[in-house]
């Protein structure tokens, strides 16, 4: 019996460290691949080290380009995803009126749509509504329209928490609507603000399938990268790659040290406040 | 007087269910009023239609000479603490009491100076900036009157603001509420279902029974001359007992029980046949000596239980019809003169016994 | 409504409303609408519009499913999302549980933020890393040929492995996930108590865990068929001119201006995913309210 546990225990470590090899081993070649040589993104044969690769990413004008748009679209998708994601999550959390299910459902939708679909849909209705052809404006309201939800989900999750007479006895103490807005309300969404925010441009910066039908001739970096993948495929742009995994891990690093940060710091102060009611 | 509050014909209901029905009752400027009742009788419905946050369905609500309808709450001169107090969790106790005045557009300098002086007025200065997480129960309790006290309201609303306290804490809480009514000097309409509070600390109560005011009156006229058998079975502890009339004289009458037949008051002029109720609090009840003579309202039976509770020992009597009655006596440093199990006879005065008709009472379960 | 125009005041509701009515109408009600509405007219040049021609009919569907060409790729969809979601369930249950299990240790967490940092690189790069290694050059022919195994490489690309290792490999994190939400509540003194009981490991699973994980499991089947399923970028990259992908039909139409076409080719993949989410629920019985949380 003791040996059977040990057993099962020893293959459950051994699947975990396959699966996590499994999971990291692509990433780690195609990173060290940039540093070789070769013309061809591979690491055999090796020949020798170079940071070549990145001076030719570095060089690329329509990399920057790209990159520009896709800021510029993500910081268009944020400011859209949040007001249309508060608006969404204020009405469900705070109308109970009937029909409620049904909005939900309808709301929460475009994240089970292919991305593909919202894409070519979008394409359509703009085409023959305005004449409009894809452009980055366009890749905007498609990713939008799901990236929305997303981020109401996320103000849902924190509405329900919410102590929902802190805005009635803000407004019994004169404060108008907008007032209760501004000093009650969005202090206490606060975090979630920040979660969907982060996640708006994430999704954002990452999406293909829908800004690919959407954009036109513009191009923001996943365009830009599926571009080159398509064509002559060089080890720049492994470098690209290793960038932005080294971008992402950053950001994903200090996040959680702010994180980490934020806590310690009201955990210090609960201590503080406990060690005056002891003293007192 | 100017800043009187009244409800007219007051009503609300909430689809087919009549929470609040036809309630009207004048509430006198600078007067502590308390509105009690059972759990889900309409109290907090109608405080909330005071403050704005509830239109009635019909009926008025006004202020002096001013009607409160189509005012919003935040332009209404009331204001409300809430059951859970409803303090701003990311402000200090300065910006708490402060908010009020910040939304109106008052000064920092003059936010600051009234901040100060509600702090003195609830015995707090010094506190203006902690977090509210640091406050104890009964710190939060102020800081909330004085939050509310600080925008200078015509009208101050508490719905059951004492619950969350511990037993201590609320009985000192009263009486520290009716001295900051005082001095505030403003109407008060405090909303409980504990008796305890409403009768301490009100010039006037109103008990409610399911969306009506059943009786309004002073405390001691509430507990001593209850209107209906709710009243009475709501308000304090009493014996009843189900019967009918079988005699009338003057201001006396005649029930006929499962005990016997007892004498008591009959202010509701009941006539022979009648189905009423006695109801007898246990502090009239006495035990009778062997000389007495009796001839009136004696109970005879077992002394099936005595529990010692400080102040008085509450003693009930398993009459010989299997009936339990229940009395208190003062607990006057002598001790007991009986043993359980022994025989006893009780008896009250015809004048302590209150014979009203029969009606709903207060079930048990909902008083605490 | 008059508490809601209290607490929100006018100006509040507006936004309210608005908000949520554009969104839903401008950005996801239209635009579907005038896609079906394409998906059920013929591909016809402007001039033609609002014409005799221009009238509905299935035409475009009948091009969709009963060309052969097309209902081999629309088949080979179909089943390799299956199989995509099979293998993904099978080596991601063993790492939920496994995790749920030591969600105490602090292990579990450095593991579930390893587990989360590949999924932050994009999907392109993650499909592009495994091109590297299964194309015809790639490390893995390289590595099989040196050691003898095979004599000449083999297409992983044109004979749709890539395709499914790919498409497993990038969608793992939405089937972990939910198992793992799931797994976490099972109160573990259950498994002991089965196995105290005498229960071999497996029926454990069966009877035990597995209906526990029923929500989760039914989730992450869900979004990881109709994610393969919608994908393209995974079989842009990892599946050769052999092995096209649904998806990839749509692409097509859409680039060759007949969207008519691509908008029927679009309904036909909706439908697709309505239905797997209809049978999964019937299959694992189980509502709508358990598996969208
Ligand atoms: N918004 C509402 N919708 C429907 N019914 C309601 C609503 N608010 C209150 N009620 C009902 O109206 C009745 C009175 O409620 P109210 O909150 O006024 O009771 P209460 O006297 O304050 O009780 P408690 O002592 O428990 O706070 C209850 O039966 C309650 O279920
Ligand atoms: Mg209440």
């Amino acid at each position: 019996m003791m040996l059977m546990e040990r057993l099962g225990r020893f293959c459950a470590r051994a699947y975990l460290g396959l699966f996590f090899a499994y999971l990291f081993a692509p990433l780690f070649y195609m990173i060290a691949a940039a540093f070789n040589r070769s013309s061809v993104p591979t690491l055999s044969p090796w020949r020798g080290f170079t940071l070549h690769w990145f001076a030719v990413a570095w060089q690329d004008d329509r990399l920057w380009q790209a990159l520009g748009t896709s800021f510029l679209v993500g910081c268009a998708v944020v400011v859209l995803s949040i007001t249309l994601g508060l608006a969404g999550a204020l009405l469900m959390s705070r109308l109970k009126a009937r029909g409620r299910g049904l909005l939900y459902a309808l709301l929460v939708a475009p994240v089970l749509m292919p991305g593909i679909v919202i894409g070519l849909s979008t394409a359509i209705f703009w085409d023959r509504a305005a004449q409009v052809s894809g452009f980055w404006g366009l890749a905007v309201l498609g990713q939008s329209s799901f990236i929305s939800t997303y981020c109401m989900l996320i103000f849902m999750a924190r509405l329900q928490r919410f102590d929902e007479t802190l805005e009635e006895a803000a407004l019994d103490l004169g404060a108008s609507p907008r007032q209760v807005f501004w000093t009650v309300t969005l202090p206490y969404l606060r975090p979630a603000l920040f979660s969907a925010v982060a996640l708006a441009f994430i999704q954002s910066f990452e999406n293909y399938n829908t800004t690919l039908f959407s954009i036109g001739i513009d191009e923001t970096l996943p365009i830009y990268i599926a571009g080159k993948l398509r064509v002559g495929v060089t080890p720049a742009i492994n470098a690209v790659a290793c960038a932005m995994i080294a971008a992402t891990l950053l950001a994903g690093l200090s996040f959680e040290l702010a994180r980490l940060y934020r806590r310690k710091r009201s955990r210090s102060r609960s201590r503080r406040i406990g060690h005056q009611a002891a003293s007192s | 007087m100017k800043n009187d509050l009244a409800l007219i014909g007051v009503a609300k209901t909430f689809g087919p269910h009549v929470a609040v029905q036809d309630v009207s009752v004048d509430i006198a400027e600078g007067s502590f009023f308390s509105f009690l009742g059972p759990s889900g009788c309409g109290k907090t419905t109608i405080l909330r239609m005071i403050s704005g946050f509830i239109e009635p369905s019909a009926g008025s609500i006004r202020l002096g000479t001013l009607d409160l309808a189509g005012i919003v709450p935040n332009r209404r001169p009331t204001a409300l603490i809430f059951q859970n107090l409803a303090l701003f969790p990311l402000m200090s106790v300065a910006e708490n009491i402060g908010y009020g005045l910040k939304v109106r557009g008052v000064s920092a300098a003059a936010r600051g100076r009234k901040v100060d002086e509600m702090l003195d007025l609830i015995a707090l200065s010094g506190f203006a900036g902690k977090r509210i997480e640091e406050l104890s129960g009964g710190q939060r309790q102020r800081i909330a009157i004085a939050r509310a006290l600080a925008v200078e309201p015509k009208v101050l609303l508490l719905d059951e603001p004492l619950s969350a306290l511990d037993l201590k804490l609320r009985q000192h809480m009263r009486a520290e509420l009716r001295t900051l009514q005082r001095r505030a000097g403003i109407t008060f309409i405090y909303i409980t279902h504990d008796q305890g509070e409403a009768l301490a600390m009100s010039d006037r109560v109103a008990v409610m029974s399911k969306g009506q005011i059943e009786q309004i009156g002073g405390s001691s006229d509430i507990y001593d001359n209850p209107g209906s058998a709710f009243v009475a079975s709501f308000v304090g502890e009493s014996n009843i007992l189900v019967g009918r009339i079988t005699a009338t004289d003057g201001q006396f009458a005649v029930i006929e029980t499962a005990v016997g037949d007892l004498r008591g008051r009959n202010p509701k002029h009941l006539t022979t046949g009648d189905a009423a109720m006695l109801f007898v609090r246990p502090e009239r009840l006495r035990i009778a000596a062997a000389e007495d003579d009796l001839v009136v309202n004696s109970l005879t039976g077992d002394i099936n239980e005595v529990m010692f509770e400080g102040l008085t020992f509450i003693i009930t009597l398993r009459h010989v019809s299997s009936r339990l009655v229940t009395l208190s006596l003062a607990n006057d440093g002598t001790g007991l003169a009986f043993a359980p199990g022994s025989r006893q006879t009780v008896s009250f005065s015809p004048a302590d016994g209150l014979i009203l008709p029969a009606g709903p009472i207060a079930r048990l379960d909902v008083v605490p | 409504m008059s508490s809601a125009l209290t607490r929100f005041g006018r100006l509040g509701l507006a936004y309210i409303f608005t908000a949520t009515g554009l969104w839903l109408l401008v950005l996801m009600l239209l635009p579907l609408i005038v896609t079906i509405d394409y998906a059920f007219r013929p591909f016809l040049p402007p001039v033609d519009w609002g014409g005799p021609n221009d009238r509905y009919t299935f035409d475009n569907f009948a091009v969709v499913l009963l060309n052969k060409f097309n209902q081999t790729i629309f088949l080979k969809t179909i089943w390799a999302s299956v199989l995509v979601t099979v293998l993904s369930l099978a080596a991601c249950y063993p790492v939920a549980y496994t995790l749920a299990r030591e969600k105490r240790s602090g292990r579990a967490r450095w593991l579930a933020i390893a587990l989360i940092i590949p999924f932050l690189v994009n999907e392109l790069l993650r499909a592009f890393a495994w091109q590297l290694l299964l194309s015809y050059k790639g490390l893995f022919n390289q590595v099989l040929m040196s050691l003898g195994f095979i004599s000449e490489p083999f297409d992983f690309i044109n004979k749709n492995v890539g395709v499914i290792v790919g498409l497993v490999y990038t969608y793992l994190l939405f089937m972990i996930l939910p198992l793992y939400t799931a797994l976490e509540s099972l109160d573990p003194n259950l498994v002991d108590a089965a196995r105290d009981l005498g229960a071999p490991w497996w029926r454990i699973h069966w009877d035990v865990v597995l209906p526990h994980a029923k929500p989760g499991l039914a989730n992450g089947c869900i979004v990881t068929f109709m994610l393969a399923a919608g994908s393209f970028a995974v079989p842009q990259l990892l599946g050769g001119t052999g092995s096209l992908w649904f998806t990839q039909l749509i692409y097509n139409q859409f680039n060759a201006i007949n969207w008519n076409m691509g908008a029927a080719y679009a309904f036909c993949l909706v439908i697709l995913c309505l239905v797997f989410i209809v049978i999964v629920m019937w299959l694992l019985r189980v509502r709508l309210s358990d598996i969208a949380r």
